[in-house]
């Protein structure tokens, strides 16, 4: 089952090969030089007790500094190169989940919470990472480091080695047991802090409510039982930790005590060197040390796995836009919506047997009420869902046949929810579009009559707005969007409630560009503020879903139904 | 740092007792490799009597060692979680009592990280840093001195290389917060450019600008490979380049400890002595640096600990449920309202009158001055003196958690918590029995939909697909206002999301429940049919009441409250 997850990670693994490679060999050197070390100590020592060769101990001395030099390389050539392979995949990784992010229907940007798809793109691929770096990588080098240990321990002595080493397998079942124990507490004290943090968010965030309702008391004590919860779990789980080392040192210390007892007998036996007895010693401390953390090290794998799995679900789950379609269409601005039915849930309909015919370069608008139904033609002209049946239609092509991205380099919308990017205006009026010259953006902006206020800004086109636009006002977010839409010169303009929620200055403002702006394309108006629409060549009057008056102002008027009555109420000064 | 000595004056003796558990453990820690020299000394010289005994010596040293350092970490863990636990309650008691206008200058995630973060680095300078520099003293000097006893020479040659671990653990500690910080700051942005892109995703698929964020995105990507890489730099070397330290001093150990050896000027055991001293004397060299660090991110922490702790705010001693009576009358005299001095004037001139059993409305365009006449009432922000009373007395007088004991809030926006049913409705009243919650649900038009979840009253809002929809939280959130039995009841637009049947439900409802109990009601709404109960209805616009009388009078008037019953009536809701 996890063999499945993995596997279409590998790629991203096999990119790297060499550098992992390298990685891998570094840290063979560097356990096999570290596990040197304590044997050279050895020679020494005996050396001195024994032959008491001075030039012979300038040897091993200058092969020693030769050894923790070797060493030195090594672990700087494994860390430095398995941790750059492993963010350079992470790195990778990221990129292709956020372009295929990008291409995901619309839907699913309704139907999965932000949080979660920042979560995948960030947090989880983080934790691949610490599969290769801190998990792989070091609990390899701990298992070779302690292979070889072994091996010259029982190349020193095997007898001796056999007596120092019988207490490491009790260490390594308590670390293991124990860790296994811990790992458990630690989880609840993550609840813990989660419990105490949702209770932190929830009642911060609702403040005003607990206030005026007098509720604090209640509430400080909730905080209290939370906090009182993660104090004792975690001291339990510090408590496990610090129970866990002192055993492992407990077991490291009869080693020690095995060691010096019978590697003593052994050398007074003339079985055994001092020098032995120090390599022992060495090695044996050495090779407790790893066994403190060595459940941490499982754990990090298994996040690391659960991650990846959570990651491998998110991509093959959501559905990515069916891009594919014709590309030689000519789009020059006929659209036709014949016969639509469409529901976003399969059940409730929202438009019901729907036919517009809007010719190249003719302005249709589309009034009603809230929730009539009219940004789902919006929605639906764009490609963003697919009809239930009937059909949307430009210049004779089903918009099904249609390649997607060649259909929108032809249409440009301005919404009701203005959205503002990170970066300058000029960026977000051209959406990062180098080939848009600086003349073309201060001529389409004069032509808005907006040119003006966006040089009042500090620094007129190249003023730095924050995600969202908070540091502008929202008049002049709508003006941004509006200065988009006309710079990128589309031959089908959508204004979707574009008007709705600005004040009356910026609005007469606007009336006067948007007229322009529409000279020559096919626009579609969807409005519930009526002024911006009284020259269009047809207006549909949709209410419940479905169309219920069509024509021209004028013969709306004359007619008295549903158009007249919006019309006249809305034009009382409220 | 004063709150930490306060603290610790508190628990001197639990602090002593710590204090002497680390001198005594230190202490015994200099013996092992005194002992081991003996066992040493004793093996070169062939007495196996003596060898035995050092090495049951090392082991029972063993044993205290682990035995003290367990009761060590038993009592210094109890008391800084302690302490952790009592900054924790106390910061949390001061939040809950901030008012409006400090916290809105702040973030909750800046809060919160007071209570999570700042915590954990002044716990973690209490376990590892100051008692770590204590550590570092005695056990270096121990260490150091029994050293010093056993060869003079020996001790000043292998102990050189260690020092060059103070400037690289202090640059260490230095630096890598400030890289952290760096790469937390990356990870930020980059977690901003991916949420922006799913905010705007209908931009970007519009204007088919994907390559260009994905270019924006591979770019902060890009840059946080490389912070990562430098942290990698400074972390990741730290560790080799402490241990190459030990081993030059293990090289110099060897190479003119065995001479000495060879010259007979120092014996075998001494060797294997300082081989195990020199293990123990790295640690509290790096400690200098790391506890200086460690100290420099406490006192940080402890200033924002402190920073709050400082904001007066009202004290709650105890909550009140008992019920407060209005005897005549909520009076607004000539209320006009600015929130800045240089701004518009929010609200001018406001007056009106209102008694118990009686419903006010208030109606008018977004923007007119409602919800800021409703916030000034409920002192939210607080009025000019002289503007608004309630049975004569300035509410400027009254005290804040007592005015509150008069007012039960329902707002557009409901916020109900992550929490039952029945729970966020018992957030009005704790002491409200069951049959009380009943019987406000069903006032508030929701208890038949209550009843029909799975789990009814117990239904977690928000878990596992029952969400609720906006008319539903508005409906459980004026429940709560009833349960609440405050004298003062305002419904501020608080049936916006409900359908026009379940609207007239509840107000027919409402209507009955109202004028049996003496109680205040405050109708803000744009809604005819909600309006249609008060007795009075006033029409804000720009701050301004331009019309006022009962819904009747208010429509023979051919006003504002007129045409908005036009509108109401075309859109086909049913008044």
């Amino acid at each position: 089952m996890k063999g499945k997850y993995l596997k279409s990670f590998i790629p991203y693994f096999k990119k790297y090969k060499l550098q992992i490679f390298f990685a891998f060999v570094a840290l063979i050197a560097a356990s096999v030089l570290a596990s040197i070390i304590p044997l050279l100590s050895k020679k020494a020592i005996d050396n001195i007790t024994a032959s008491k060769n001075i030039p012979r101990l300038i040897y091993y001395s200058v092969i020693f500094v030769l050894t923790i030099l070797g060493l030195y390389i090594a672990r700087l050539l494994q860390i430095y190169i398995g941790n750059s392979a492993g963010q350079k995949i992470m790195k990778d990784i990221r990129k292709d989940l956020f372009s295929k992010m990008e291409s995901f229907e619309i839907d699913v940007f309704s139907r999965e919470p932000a949080g979660k798809i920042i979560t995948r793109i960030t947090n989880d691929v983080e934790n691949m990472n610490d599969l290769l770096n801190y998990g792989l990588i070091s609990l390899l080098g701990d298992i070779l480091f302690v292979f070889f240990a072994i091996v010259f321990l029982f190349y020193i002595n095997p007898k001796l080695a056999l007596i120092a080493t019988s207490p490491l397998p009790v260490a390594i079942f308590i670390s293991l047991l124990l860790g296994n124990k811990i790992e458990h507490v630690f989880e609840q004290v993550r609840d813990a802090l989660t419990k105490m943090n949702i209770h932190m968010q929830e009642s911060l965030s609702g403040l005003t409510i607990l206030q005026s309702f007098n509720d604090e008391t209640h509430n400080r004590t909730l905080f209290r039982t939370y906090a009182n919860e993660f104090r004792d779990k975690f001291y339990r789980s510090q408590m496990l930790n610090t129970l866990l080392r002192q055993l492992i040192n407990f077991v490291s210390y009869l080693s020690n005590f095995l060691l010096i007892i019978f590697g003593g007998f052994l050398v007074i036996n003339n079985k055994a060197t001092i020098g032995t007895l120090l390599a022992f010693l060495s090695y044996l401390n050495q090779l407790y040390g790893p066994l403190g953390d060595l459940s941490d090290k499982f754990s990090i794998l298994q996040n690391a796995v659960a991650s990846m799995k959570k990651i491998d679900e998110f991509m093959t789950e959501n559905k990515v836009e069916d891009k594919s379609g014709r590309v030689d269409v000519e789009i020059t601005g006929n659209i036709e919506l014949r016969g639509i039915n469409f529901s976003y849930d399969k059940k409730d309909s929202v438009i019901k047997n729907i036919s517009i015919k809007i010719n190249r370069g003719e302005k249709a608008a589309i009034v009603g009420f809230t929730g009539a139904g009219k940004s789902t033609i919006a929605n639906l002209v764009l490609g963003f869902y697919n009809a239930d049946s009937g059909s949307v239609i430009f210049d004779g092509v089903d918009i099904l046949k249609i390649n997607k991205t060649k259909l929108r380099e032809n249409m440009a919308i301005v919404q009701q929810n203005i959205f503002i990017f990170k970066g300058t205006v000029k960026e977000n009026i051209t959406l990062g579009r180098d080939d848009f010259r600086d003349e073309l953006i201060i001529e389409a902006c004069k032509k808005l009559g907006v040119h003006d206020s966006i040089m009042k800004l500090d620094k007129g086109y190249d003023t730095e707005l924050i995600s969202e636009g908070k540091n502008i006002s929202f008049g002049e977010r709508q003006l941004i969007s509006f200065a988009r839409a006309l710079v990128y010169n589309p031959k089908i303009l959508i204004l979707d409630e574009a008007t709705a929620s600005i004040d009356t200055n910026t609005e007469e403002l606007i009336d006067k560009g948007v007229s322009k702006i529409m000279e020559g394309r096919t626009s579609i108006v969807i409005a519930h503020r009526l002024s911006t629409i009284r020259n269009a060549n047809r207006i549909y009057v949709i209410n419940k879903g479905k169309i219920v008056e069509q024509g021209t102002h004028t013969e709306l008027i004359k007619k008295r139904g549903l158009y007249y009555e919006l019309y006249t109420t809305q034009f009382r000064n409220y | 740092m004063k709150m930490l000595l306060e603290f610790f004056r508190k628990k001197i003796k639990l602090y002593s007792l710590i204090i002497l558990l680390l001198i005594v453990v230190d202490l015994l820690q200099v013996l092992i490799p005194l002992f081991t020299k003996r066992a040493v000394d004793a093996i070169t010289k062939s007495q196996a009597q003596s060898l035995v005994k050092n090495g049951v010596l090392i082991m029972s040293i063993s044993l205290g060692i682990i035995t003290i350092r367990i009761l060590y970490n038993y009592f210094l863990r109890r008391l800084v979680l302690g302490l952790d636990f009592e900054i924790k309650t106390s910061l949390y008691n001061k939040y809950i009592e901030l008012s409006k206008r400090v916290f809105d200058t702040k973030e909750i995630g800046d809060l919160m990280s007071r209570v999570t973060s700042d915590t954990m680095s002044v716990r973690m300078f209490l376990i590892m840093g100051f008692l770590g520099m204590l550590d570092v003293f005695l056990l270096g000097l121990t260490t150091f001195i029994s050293m010093f006893l056993m060869s003079r020479k020996l001790t000043l040659v292998v102990i050189t290389p260690l020092f060059f671990l103070i400037p690289l653990t202090f640059n260490f500690g230095k630096k890598i917060h400030k890289f952290y910080k760096k790469v937390q700051i990356i990870f930020a942005d980059m977690t901003v450019r991916i949420r922006e892109v799913i905010n705007g995703i209908r931009v970007v698929k519009a204007f088919t600008r994907e390559s260009y964020y994905l270019k924006l995105f591979t770019a902060v990507n890009e840059q946080y490979i490389k912070e990562n890489l430098k942290l990698v730099k400074l972390d990741g070397f730290l560790d080799p380049t402490i241990n190459l330290f030990t081993n030059m001093s293990v090289l110099l150990l060897l190479f003119f400890g065995g001479t000495f050896v060879i010259r007979g000027s120092v014996d075998i055991g001494t060797i294997v002595a300082f081989f195990q001293y020199i293990q123990t004397l790295a640690w509290p060299i790096m400690a200098i640096g790391f506890s200086t660090a460690l100290y420099k991110r406490a006192h940080a922490s402890l200033d924002r600990i402190n920073e709050i702790l400082k904001i007066p705010t009202y004290g709650i001693k105890e909550t009140f449920y008992e019920r407060s009576e209005v005897a005549c009358c909520v009076e607004v005299k000539n209320l006009s309202y600015s929130y800045n001095q240089d701004s518009v004037n929010a609200l001018n001139g406001i007056s009106l009158t209102i008694s118990p059993k009686e419903v006010l409305g208030i109606t008018g365009p977004p923007g007119c001055g409602k919800s800021t006449l409703i916030q000034l009432m409920m002192r939210v922000y607080d009025p000019p003196e002289g503007t608004i009373f309630i049975d004569g007395a300035d509410i400027l007088d009254i005290d804040i958690a007592t005015l509150r004991r008069y007012m039960a809030y329902v707002p557009q926006d409901p916020f109900l918590f992550s929490d039952t049913i029945a729970n966020n409705i018992l957030v009005g009243r704790r002491t409200a029995t069951n049959d009380e919650i009943i019987e406000a649900t069903k006032i508030a038009g929701i208890y038949d939909d209550i009843i029909n979840f799975p789990k009814g009253f117990d239904t977690v809002v928000g878990e596992q697909g029952i969400t609720l929809s906006g008319g539903e939280r508005q409906r459980v959130s004026m429940a709560r206002a009833i349960v609440s039995q405050k004298p003062i009841l305002i419904f501020d637009d608080s049936l916006s999301a409900v359908d026009t049947n379940t609207e007239k439900r509840i107000v027919t409802n409402l209507n009955g429940y109202l004028s049996e109990n003496k109680i205040i009601t405050i109708i803000v709404s744009q809604r005819i049919s909600a309006l249609s109960i008060a007795n009075n209805v006033q029409v804000i616009v720009n701050g301004k009441i331009i019309e006022y009388g009962n819904p009747e009078n208010l429509l023979a008037k051919k006003g504002y409250y007129y045409h908005l019953y036009r509108k109401q009536l075309l859109e086909g809701v049913e008044i």
